[in-house]
């Protein structure tokens, strides 16, 4: 192995001369560093390098003066000088001529670079041997006088790394041209790119339904949509530039002014809001209600709002119809409440009499009755009473009508329910010679959770028209059954009769309350036409459905399901009242 | 023998509980108004009264309370006798402080049962 080569820097950044340090120690040279060219010098006095390094710019001696001192020390001449460079001027070029230095490299090499060269300048130290040279080279460039004293080896080697160096310099050149050439077709695409977006981007604008427009920080109108054109009456070109305020109301105008200032200063949202309500101004002097957002956001390092509005007129106005119907409703069904609370009284009091009176004179409270005194008694008692279920019929259906109507639902064994029920108008069936049966798919001991009082009053309004409409010697017919729907439960029952039957085109109108089907039917049959639309109603309280088939001349089926158990039924107590509205 | 007023305005509900009263052993006395109902009330002390809502002059909740409200009248068994039958009726008159209520129509079989439940049978 070769003794280790000494290497001066001579550098007065000390950055750059670390940098340069440790790139040759890791190529095993042996370093030394001297700040500038008197350093220099002085280190030269006891050292011999292989090679000195040596930049231009140095306080006290730069690089050249340095370098002719070397040159003219006959002791130190041979170790070539390499000067750590820019060369661009040729005044430049001759002065290091001038100072006979062996090469140059410039500084913007990166280091690989000048690391070879080092490395070929310290092996091939032959190359640079000075031949001396008696006479010196006189010239005069751009009206200087110049004097080379450098060999011509030497001054062949300076001008060949100058030469190297401006064609590198012109790769280099090259090199970020095309990169140029490069960052210049891909923002050309950006660009295109941009425009397409942008272009986008005014098209939602455009076609925005909501009007959409910008405002400075001094509330000064930037842009303004087609749909803001549109709310407010002005085209774009009237607006942009002015102030936000001429298409506010008061007291909206008094308000915003200094409100943006405010913001910007305290940051609180007092602009900024989200589905505000507010009057807008517009061109004609008319006014507007608008939901507005705002919202705030940087441009640049500029501050801008975006006003989103929508015109809301029409909402407003529906709202204030609805408001006004709604109102209207629940003044008209109060006064039906107040109405129907007062029959009841009204109608009670003369009932009294008549149900009284007839009881306690079938009570022979005042003496024996005869046969037919007796009859006739009973037949008073019997319409005072059935007066009285209409006229708690009627109320229990605006009860259902008004939401009042609350279900009280306990277990109770649905067989007894249905014979119980059967008894109340066995008395008229029998009347009429109609035969009566039951037949249940079920156990005699299911039960379910319903409200009993209701579940009775269904079927008593069922069977009460069964019999009402299916002529003498007919047959009436109870069937149930449980069945399971949408993954629930229910139970189904079925009235079946052989009466007069219902055509196909008066069935929707059967559940209607007050809509007893037209003659001949209404001659024939008394009632108010409330059973069915009340027994439809309490069905439906139950969360069940009642169903009609007919065929008109033979008979119908009145039919209903609801669940075994009684939807949000938690159990437990019996009379617990669960209201429904 | 215990002594029944009847506070009702319509004639005829009011013979009809006479009837009834006197059918079944008790002294009947009748008032056709609260302001009458007030003053028989003090004045004949009864055992017993039966008391209609809306009666002229004034009505049976305010006699009801003037009488509660008097040491002379309070203990008197007063039960509420109305047409006011919807569904809440019967607890706003109870609470208001009647000792029971009917609802017209009357059960009449349910009205001896009801004045001994109070009174206990009647004496002779």
């Amino acid at each position: 192995m070769n003794p280790k080569k000494e290497v001066l820097i001579v550098e007065d950044s000390p950055i750059q001369a670390e940098m340069l340090r440790r790139a040759l120690v890791r190529e095993g040279y042996s370093i030394t560093v001297a700040r500038n060219g008197v350093e220099g010098l002085s280190v030269l006095k006891d050292l011999r390098p292989t090679l000195i390094i040596s930049d231009v710019m140095m306080p006290e001696m730069n690089g050249y003066e340095m370098c002719r001192e070397i040159k003219n020390n006959d002791a130190l001449k041979d170790i070539p000088v390499v000067l750590l460079t820019q060369l661009y001027e040729p005044e430049e070029i001759i002065r290091g001529l001038e100072s006979g230095a062996d090469t140059h490299i410039t500084k913007a090499f990166d280091m690989d670079y000048i690391l070879s060269k080092i490395k070929t300048l310290i092996e091939n130290p032959k190359r640079f041997q000075n031949m001396p040279e008696k006479k010196s080279i006189e010239f005069e460039y751009e009206g200087k006088h110049y004097n080379v004293h450098s060999g011509r080896t030497q001054a062949i080697s300076f001008l060949i790394s100058t030469y190297e160096s401006a064609v590198w310099q012109n790769t280099e050149l090259q090199k970020v041209q095309a990169q140029l050439s490069n960052l210049n077709e891909t923002l050309k695409e950006k660009i295109v790119e941009l425009k397409a977006s942008e272009d986008h981007n005014r098209i939602v604008l455009e076609t925005a339904s909501d009007g959409i427009f910008t405002v400075n920080e001094y509330g000064i109108i930037d842009s303004f949509n087609k749909a803001a054109e549109h709310i407010f009456g002005y085209s774009a070109d009237e607006v942009i530039g002015k102030n936000i305020s001429i298409l506010m109301t008061e007291p909206y105008r008094k308000q915003f002014d200094g409100s943006i200032e405010r913001f910007i200063e305290t940051a609180l949202q007092e602009i900024p809001g989200n589905g505000r309500e507010i009057s807008g101004l517009c061109k004609d002097g008319s006014i507007v209600l608008l939901d507005i957002i705002i919202n705030d956001f940087l441009f640049g390092n500029k501050r801008m709002f975006t006003g989103t509005v929508r015109d809301i007129t029409h909402r407003k106005e529906n709202e204030e119809k609805l408001r006004q119907a709604m109102e209207n409703a629940d003044t008209a069904n109060k006064a039906k409440s107040d109405f129907l609370a007062g029959m009841s009284h009204e109608l009670r009091t003369p009932l009294n009499s008549i149900i009284g009176f007839s009881e306690i004179l079938l009570e022979e409270m005042f003496g024996k009755l005869n046969e037919k005194q007796g009859q006739y008694v009973s037949n008073i008692l019997g319409s005072g009473n059935h007066l009285l279920s209409l006229i708690n019929d009627i109320l229990d259906l605006s009860k259902v009508e008004s939401g009042k109507m609350e279900i009280e639902p306990a277990r109770f064994v649905l067989k007894d329910i249905l014979d119980s029920s059967l008894l109340i108008v066995k008395e008229r069936a029998i009347k009429k010679n109609i035969d009566m049966d039951i037949e249940l798919e079920f156990g005699p001991n299911t039960a379910i959770i319903a409200d009993e009082r209701k579940f009775k009053q269904i079927m008593f309004n069922l069977l009460s028209n069964a019999v009402k409409f299916t002529p003498e010697g007919g047959a009436i017919k109870v069937r149930g059954k449980k069945i399971t729907k949408g993954g629930a439960n229910y139970v189904e029952i079925m009235v079946e009769d052989t009466g007069i039957g219902i055509k196909s085109e008066d069935i929707p109108r059967l559940f209607k309350e007050f809509s007893q089907l037209e003659s001949p039917y209404s001659k024939q049959y008394k009632g108010t036409g409330l059973g069915l639309a009340l027994a439809k109603s309490l069905v439906e309280l139950h969360k069940g459905e009642v169903f009609v088939k007919s065929e008109y001349g033979k008979g119908s089926t009145f039919g209903f399901t609801i669940p075994i158990l009684f939807p949000d039924y938690s159990g437990g107590s019996k009379g617990k009242c669960i209201k429904y509205s | 023998m215990y002594k029944i007023l009847i506070a009702e305005d319509d004639d005829m509900n009011k013979l009809l509980l006479r009837d009834i009263l006197t059918y079944h052993g008790y002294s009947v006395i009748e008032a056709s108004d609260g302001e009458e109902c007030l003053k028989l009330a003090k004045s004949i002390k009864p055992d017993l009264i039966f008391m209609d809502i809306q009666m002229p002059k004034i009505d049976g909740m305010t006699v009801l309370r003037m009488l509660k409200d008097d040491s002379l009248t309070k203990d008197v068994i007063i039960i509420a006798a109305t047409a006011f039958a919807m569904k809440g009726d019967r607890e706003r008159m109870l609470s208001a402080g009647f000792d029971d209520y009917i609802s017209k129509p009357i059960d009449t079989k349910q009205i001896p049962v009801l004045i001994r439940k109070y009174l206990g049978a009647n004496q002779e």
